[in-house]
């Protein structure tokens, strides 16, 4: 009976002292990470550098004016929050590491990439090509695959790093998140612009990537470009970076998208071009599109589209060259229109209103598909990703070399076809009191 | 006679499949190398190949009930060659316990703690591998009966929680390396399921009903999870980047965004991984335990937990570096390990049928003679 209770308290005991130094280990002696001792990047911008190799720029959270200025103030201003939410810091080094390496020096904390959004990559790096950088962060283990890609195409990536100031949202990996999130209603902005897919497109034999293009607000003032006459029209999607005609809002700008050959920038498109990408990539959700009134040409009307079905793509590889046709499939609302006392609600009108909504978005896909094949030689299209599917094996499909052969020489053809099947609020439009008398 | 306790046929269930699950948080990247689109298919028939051999072990086992695969061979061979075959059963648990340790702690520090040193997770994880190994069968069994299904969901959710990740068109061409190239793969990776041997082991503790149910629903839940890791994996990472990746599951999980709120689950999953991962190896260790003692013919096996703790730790520092380690467990013990698991049952059923069966009075064949085999280092 005494044994028993001695060999059940020691029992214990050795279970207490398994038990404290276990908890030794929990506390985390040597990968403890205090949040007031690490500083956060969230942005990292790289260009060319001048007195070393590459220039590493990266934006610092300053956790505490996060906090302060996201809880609901700013909202609605246009003015930069004051008490910037980050800290932008530049070094110039000889590789990325180092960079990273060098900068912690001089910073008051040990820097991490765990929370970082976004890398921005100036177009002079860009065309260089980005894979050297790339395949640093894929084995970084701090640096995780949903940050987002960019390139910006005249400032460089530091002093576009240093002219950020978010408006309406202090946080800034929050405003990163939001501007990639309006690639679901905006179809001028790559809705894959994530670090995963821009490394599996450029290292893959069936696609090539593309990734957002931004750049800095144009010095022009608004109102002081080249002017239009009262009939003319500039589509929305027409623009580039950098070339707003706008004021006030982010100094940033995102339209559009820079596209790879591999890992080398070979050109860019603009904001029609990439909606039509993501028409045919069938990434596209929602878009709103303005088209030339069918009955009155000096007039606009605005529909927002969206995707019926996925794209459907026929392929037909039996030729000396492959051709391929893709339908795309939208329906969509009729959102605004100038004239007045037309009803496109009528069958027949709004026929003619989705010829030339197909029309219009047709001369885009073929703009896109000219370019992609002849331009830049790239698959951004991820044609590749539909024709492989005909082969059996993977060796067939290299041997087949589709991205430096075929794809070039491919004739392809596209569609648009569209359904209006809502009007807003209006049932139709009545004229005018005088456009009836008269 | 060592008695380790009595378990149901559900808890040894979990006890193997927890060890073939497991295999899927990097069974994916090594299938690819050989099939790569078709991976999944090289697992599939990793699966059939393993499927013959765990009919073949099953055959073997059911004509000694109450004995573990490393009494058969003595059985069935006779002492002294029967202890060189238990003596090789004794290392493919020892090595398997060492490799999986040392890669696990390896991956832990490159994803998780990469300040902390190798040897001090490697000494904690063997110090919950100690411990349940003094608690024994019974309760590390009832553990994973009760923790199976919560672990195998940590390793599948992810995935599916990476649905907007997914391309199907990652999938094609569906035959990858062709033919050729799935059967080299299923034919060189046909060891992955070799671990079912601990039910082999462990057979003597199972409770009752000893059917071919226990076998093949640990086979079949250790290879479904494998080949639905790989769909997964494939899904998110294409050729060739899913051959490039050391870790497809941990960096899948990384990728889960479904909304600002829900996102870095990794960590989240990283918890249960990390329960997965102890559990794993506390089995293999207990596993290494348990056939020591039997092939010494020893009453108790807590004895040499400490011994064997400390050969553990050091023979986990043998590899130089993770490469190596997984390498060891990809070509060398995926490779050969199904010899030793199958072929050696193999050769023991053949031997036991063609031996000349002792008969009883009335004339009956004998399922088994039950007589106590003559120690060897007697």
């Amino acid at each position: 009976m005494e044994n028993q209770f001695r060999t059940l308290w020691l029992r214990r005991i050795a279970l207490l002292l398994i038990l404290s130094f276990s908890c030794s280990g929990l506390t985390g002696c040597w990968d403890y990470d205090e949040i007031d001792e690490t500083g956060y990047v969230l942005f990292l911008g790289l260009d060319r550098g001048v007195e070393n190799r590459v220039t590493l720029t990266a934006q610092i959270a300053v956790p505490g004016r996060i906090s302060s200025n996201g809880g609901g103030g700013g909202g609605g201003s246009d003015t930069p929050i004051k008490g910037q939410a980050f800290q932008v810091v530049s070094v110039e080094a000889p590789t990325f590491t180092g960079a990273f390496n060098m900068m912690t020096s001089f910073v008051d904390r040990r820097l991490s990439l765990k929370h970082t959004k976004s890398v921005i990559f100036s177009e002079e790096l860009a065309r260089e090509g980005i894979m050297t950088y790339l395949s640093v962060m894929a084995r970084f283990p701090e640096f995780r695959r949903s940050v987002f890609i960019s390139v910006t195409r005249k400032n460089s990536a530091k002093e576009y790093l240093e002219k950020l100031t978010p408006t309406l949202e202090a946080n800034p990996a929050k405003n990163s998140e939001l501007a990639a999130g309006a690639a679901n209603f905006l179809g001028s902005i790559p809705a894959e612009p994530y670090f995963h897919y821009f490394y599996n497109d450029a290292k893959s034999t069936d696609s090539d990537p593309t990734c957002f293009l931004a750049d800095l607000q144009r010095l022009i003032p608004q109102g002081a470009g080249p002017s239009v006459n009262p009939d003319e029209w500039i589509g929305e999607g027409s623009y580039y970076p950098g070339e707003l005609p706008r004021s006030g809002g982010n100094p940033r700008e995102f339209i559009g998208g820079a596209v790879f050959r591999d890992d080398r920038m070979v050109g860019e498109i603009n904001g029609n071009e990439m909606t039509a990408l993501k028409l045919i990539r069938g990434t596209m959700k929602t878009f709103t599109l303005s088209v030339p009134d069918p009955l009155m040409p000096d007039k606009m009307i605005g529909v927002n589209l969206q995707i019926r079905k996925p794209p459907q793509k026929q392929i037909d590889l039996s030729g000396s060259v492959p051709r391929l046709h893709i339908t795309v499939y939208l329906e969509g609302s009729l959102i605004g229109m100038q004239s007045s006392g037309i009803s496109y609600e009528n069958p027949n009108n709004r026929q003619l209103v989705e010829e030339t909504i197909n029309q219009q978005l047709n001369e885009y896909m073929e703009t896109l598909v000219d370019r992609a094949q002849h331009e830049f030689q790239a698959d951004i299209l991820h044609l590749g990703k539909t024709v492989k599917h005909q082969f059996r094996t993977q060796q067939e499909w290299v041997a087949y070399d589709w991205l430096n052969t075929r794809f070039p020489q491919a004739e392809i053809t596209v569609e648009a076809r569209t359904k209006l099947r809502r009007f807003g609020l209006l049932r139709k439009n009545a004229p005018l009191s005088r456009e009836v008398s008269s | 006679m060592l008695s380790e306790g009595k378990i149901g046929p559900a808890e040894a269930v979990c006890t193997a499949s927890i060890l073939l699950c497991l295999n899927a948080l990097v069974s994916a990247s090594i299938a690819a190398d050989y099939g790569l689109q078709a991976a999944w298919m090289v697992l599939l028939l990793v699966g059939g190949l393993s499927g013959i051999g765990v009919v073949i072990l099953m055959r073997l086992m059911e004509h000694y009930p109450d004995q573990s695969i490393i009494e058969v061979s003595q059985e069935v061979l006779g002492p002294v060659p029967g202890f060189m075959i238990g003596m090789i059963f004794f290392f493919f648990f020892l090595l398997a316990a060492v490799l999986f340790l040392r890669v696990e702690a390896d991956r832990i520090v490159t994803v998780y703690l990469p300040d902390t040193p190798t040897s001090v997770l490697v000494l904690f994880m063997l110090i919950t591998g100690v411990v349940s190994a003094f608690i024994g069968l019974e309760s590390l069994s009832r553990t994973l009966h009760i923790l199976s299904i919560p672990l195998i969901a940590s390793i599948i959710l992810p995935l599916i929680l990476a649905y907007n990740f997914w391309d199907w068109n990652n999938l094609f061409p569906l035959w990858g390396s062709g033919l050729s190239g799935i059967l080299k793969g299923g034919f060189l990776l046909s060891g992955m399921f070799a671990d079912i041997l601990i039910l082999a082991l462990i057979y003597p503790s199972i409770r009752v009903n000893k059917t071919a149910q226990i076998w093949s629903k640990a086979l079949i839940l250790g290879v479904s999870t494998n080949v639905a890791t790989t769909i997964g994996v494939l899904l998110v990472f294409p050729i060739p980047n899913i051959n490039e990746n050391l870790f497809p599951v941990v960096q899948t999980a990384r990728l889960v965004f479904l909304s600002r709120f829900v996102q870095r689950v990794d960590a989240f999953f990283a918890f249960f991984w990390m329960i997965a991962i102890m559990l794993k190896f506390n089995v293999l260790f207990y596993a290494s335990c348990i056939s020591l003692t039997r092939l010494l013919k020893l009453p108790y096996y807590k004895p040499l937990i400490y011994p064997l703790s400390v050969i553990v730790f050091a023979l986990a520092f043998i590899p130089k570096d993770i490469i190596q380690v997984t390498e060891w467990i990809a070509l060398g013990a995926w490779r050969w390990n199904g010899l030793i698991a199958y072929g050696l049952p193999a050769l023991l059923l053949l031997i036991h049928h063609l031996k000349p069966k002792p008969r009883s009075i009335k004339g009956e064949r004998r399922p088994t003679d039950g007589k106590p085999i003559p120690d060897p280092l007697a």
